[in-house]
């Protein structure tokens, strides 16, 4: 892979790198770092990536297991259990929360790594679950499972938080 | 109506097509929705948010690198070589006094003047005390004198009384 064809073929993912880098490392600043490290060591082995069959999946299962290690060498991995009760949001953070949009990006970022990544691939990158499952090492019916949890955890929230609202209401 | 709640349930259940889910991104970006859905609208939402997240920083790849630390070897040499060459043409005149200090020619007038005005002093400071106990000797033979006026006058005493 020449130096054009690297800037056409894997300079265009960016975009998504980052954007799945931000989701595992939680991060901005270290996504961006991220982003950078893993393209540094992509254009070293360019002459190989010739022979990747989906690049999109390769990067992207790339940047995942980069961002895996960032998280273990920083010791960072304050992961949720996968079947973790959600808290309700203290007061400080109700008032951060200026809108509902911020209360889904909360309950989606208090998901596990992998749920979170991969409600990430689907729903933004709208990736199809054979990707999602190469990128993740799982197989397919492991993704749809994770995938459900992931989208079942955050409706449970939304539905909570619509009740609440609800019985504010009623109550004044 | 019946046909979008089995289309949320599947959704839930994850057992969309990737053009169920269009479908679905399309459906809650309408102003007008079914108020019993529009607890779900904010999820939609933020799914479309993130896809404008874009990657802000500039990607260097290494021969960018390279090419940029060259660049700036190459400037930083420049302006060394510069400075060198300024050096050189405003040299100033080779002084002609000098001295030598503890086996070092030195050509600095100002530190020679002050090294020599120093060691002035310091022999200044050895002579005043080497000087001291001269003082005392002096002292002492002004003590003598007066005892010599003593034995003066009782010569004289004893010629009298002859």
């Amino acid at each position: 892979m020449n130096s054009h064809q690297y800037k056409s073929q894997v300079l265009t993912l960016s975009d998504k790198l980052f954007r799945l880098a931000k989701s595992i490392l939680r991060h901005e600043e270290e996504a961006h770092d991220a982003v950078q490290e893993l393209n540094l060591k992509l254009w070293e082995k360019r002459q190989s990536l010739d022979a990747v069959e989906n690049l999109q999946a390769f990067t992207m299962q790339s940047m995942r297991n980069l961002c895996l290690d960032l998280l273990r060498k920083s010791k960072n991995i304050i992961e949720m259990p996968s079947e973790i009760e959600y808290d309700a949001p203290n007061p400080y953070q109700q008032t951060e929360l200026n809108d509902t949009v911020n209360i889904i990006r909360v309950y989606i970022s208090k998901l596990p790594e992998l749920q979170r990544t991969i409600i990430q691939m689907r729903d933004v990158e709208g990736m199809e679950i054979s990707e999602i499952a190469f990128i993740t090492s799982l197989t397919e019916n492991a993704v749809s499972v994770n995938l459900s949890r992931a989208r079942q955890k955050v409706r449970e929230q939304i539905q909570n938080e619509h009740q609440k609202i609800r019985t504010k209401i009623w109550t004044n | 109506m019946d046909e979008l709640n089995k289309l949320i349930e599947k959704y839930f259940r994850a057992e969309t097509s990737i053009e169920e889910e269009k479908f679905l991104n399309n459906y809650f970006a309408k102003e007008a929705i079914d108020p019993e859905l529009e607890p779900y609208r904010a999820l939609f939402c933020y799914f479309n948010e993130e896809k404008s997240v874009k990657y802000s920083k500039k990607i260097q790849n290494k021969s960018e690198t390279k090419k940029q630390m060259w660049f700036q070897i190459t400037i930083f040499s420049a302006i060394a070589a510069g400075f060198a060459l300024l050096f050189t043409v405003l040299k100033p005149q080779q002084p002609t006094d000098y001295a030598i200090i503890k086996g070092k020619r030195i050509e600095n007038t100002a530190y020679v003047e002050q090294f020599a005005e120093n060691k002035l002093l310091k022999l200044n400071t050895i002579m005043n005390r080497s000087l001291k106990p001269l003082k005392s000797v002096n002292e002492v033979h002004s003590g003598m004198k007066q005892i010599e006026k003593i034995n003066i006058t009782r010569e004289k005493l004893n010629e009298l009384h002859k």
